[in-house]
């Protein structure tokens, strides 16, 4: 156990000592938001040129027919808008008992499954617009709560036990009576929820991702309008550092990325034609108040029609943050960057530090 | 409040059972079933039904003659983003014979996304 005096002696320490050392002008936050090392939630609106603020959920037939008219007006594509749907929901056709069934891995992977659509203006030419789509499959997921056989049903008892406890209520009873017990038996499934995800963080994930972006040209989605813009792809696997029981197993997580991106329509020969990233990130939560985070990526920047402005570098980043309540939040400190390559030749390795309300390094 | 089925049971047949399931999409689902006397006043609690157990037994045909019930649960959210489909489906059996099959009319079915969403479902039983 870390005594707590002596991290704020320490913290305070480094909050004396740190202006007086020659650090980067990058924000730990940008060092360790540079490379994302989980597939994203949505790949379509990752190729975007600006991800939609607001996206529509297509969970039903009916919300399917309201949704899909939005996406053209007039003839021609409509920006800005966006929708998401669980494509093989309907499919699956499972009841829970089915879903949790050993044999039914590929059920599960097709009920997690996201499609994606969206649109964006092209910011370089307004009369064309963007047409993106992407899939996101979660392949292995053990920490899906859904398959969970002992704690679905603790959470159906859980919510059952909180009703009874409320007594017998009338039989007419009226929407607000039924709404204020509802409240109270969430509350009890609720508490179960926070000991899951507890427990079940850094479960081992095997995730994918697709992505295909096309230009409508002059917003046109006629067949003979739209030409390939780019494509991507992401895998990423997380797992604990070690067994369930241990504490590098229920405190550490590792994660692996890989992703690829490919330009289609290449505006000039100078323009990059695809870039390819593998990273490792590990993560230590050595209390509530103390964690690390150590990660390490290799990029290539790829020119097709002038292999010699081809380019490669190595992103690192270690950070360490510390909740010191007398500093207003946490401290957190930092080290990385990328090395030195052609189109950021100034690019080194730095100390930077932060200190801020709310952590960096979340699980 | 003008939607409670009334089933009609057999006074010769077997005992009664009421079975709360959501066959079609992986949902857990969990609440309790309450009986009332025939002038609707409360009486007890007939059971609690959740995913593995979704079948609550009511009783003989001359216990349950006249009782309504009540059926309060809900569908228990997984933090589903984007939202997922749910539909409840309650069965009403008598001697392992069903003898009716509805969707309740109040929530359920529907989507579900980071809330539980609570459904309710009203019955009376006569003996016939």
């Amino acid at each position: 156990m870390t005594k707590p005096l002596t991290l704020i002696k320490c913290g305070l320490l480094l909050f004396v000592i740190l202006p007086f050392t020659v650090f980067s002008q990058t924000n730990p936050e940008e060092l360790v938001n540079n490379i994302g090392y989980s597939v994203p939630t949505s790949p379509a609106f990752e190729l975007l040129p600006n991800k939609p603020s607001e996206v529509s959920n297509m969970v039903t037939p009916k919300d399917i027919l309201a949704t899909v008219p939005t996406f053209v007006s007039d003839g021609k594509v409509k920006t800005g808008i966006a929708a998401d749907i669980r494509p093989f929901s309907y499919l699956v056709n499972a009841s829970l008992t089915d879903y949790q069934a050993k044999k039914n891995r590929w059920k599960r992977a097709l009920w997690r499954t996201v499609l994606a659509l969206g649109t964006a203006p092209d910011p370089t030419n307004n009369n064309d617009a963007f047409l993106s789509t992407g899939l996101r499959i979660s392949l292995v997921d053990k920490g899906d709560p859904r398959a969970d056989t002992a704690y679905t049903e603790g959470l159906a008892r859980a919510y059952a036990r909180a009703i009874d406890r409320q007594g017998i209520p009338p039989f007419g009873m009226k929407p607000e009576q039924q709404k204020a017990r509802h409240k109270v038996a969430m509350e009890a499934a609720d508490s179960l929820r926070k000991q899951f995800s507890k427990v079940t963080w850094n479960r081992f994930r095997l995730d994918a991702g697709a992505a295909f972006m096309a230009r409508a040209q002059n917003s046109s989605y006629r067949s003979d309008s739209l030409k390939g813009d780019r494509w991507g792809g992401w895998l990423a696997a997380s797992m604990p550092l070690g067994k369930k029981d241990k504490w590098l197993g229920k405190n550490a997580q590792l994660n692996l990325t890989g992703k690829a991106t490919t330009i289609i329509q290449v505006t000039d020969d100078k323009s990059e034609t695809s870039r390819y990233v593998a990273g490792t990130r590990a993560r230590f939560f050595v209390s509530p108040n103390i964690a690390l985070s150590v990660e390490a990526a290799q990029l290539w920047s790829n020119y097709s029609k002038a292999t010699t402005l081809n380019e490669t570098w190595t992103h690192f980043a270690a950070i360490a943050e510390v909740n010191i309540p007398q500093l207003g939040g946490w401290l957190t400190l930092g080290y990385g960057g990328d090395t030195a390559h052609r189109t950021a030749a100034d690019s080194k390795f730095s100390f930077s530090y932060a200190v801020a309300t709310n952590r960096i390094i979340k699980k | 409040m003008n939607d409670i089925a009334i089933i009609p049971v057999s006074s010769l047949g077997g005992s009664v059972s009421v079975t709360v399931a959501a066959p079609k999409f992986p949902q857990a689902i969990g609440g309790v079933i309450w009986r009332y006397k025939s002038d609707q006043a409360p009486d007890l609690k007939a059971g609690m039904f959740t995913t593995k157990a979704s079948e609550v037994p009511l009783g003989a045909p001359s216990v349950v003659d006249k009782k309504f019930f009540l059926v309060e649960g809900a569908v228990l959210n997984h933090g589903d983003n984007p939202p997922t489909p749910y539909q409840i489906v309650v069965s009403i059996t008598q001697g392992g014979i069903v003898l009716h099959t509805e969707v309740p009319s109040v929530n359920g079915s529907g989507k579900i996304g980071t809330e539980d969403e609570p459904f309710l479902y009203r019955f009376q039983l006569k003996s016939v």
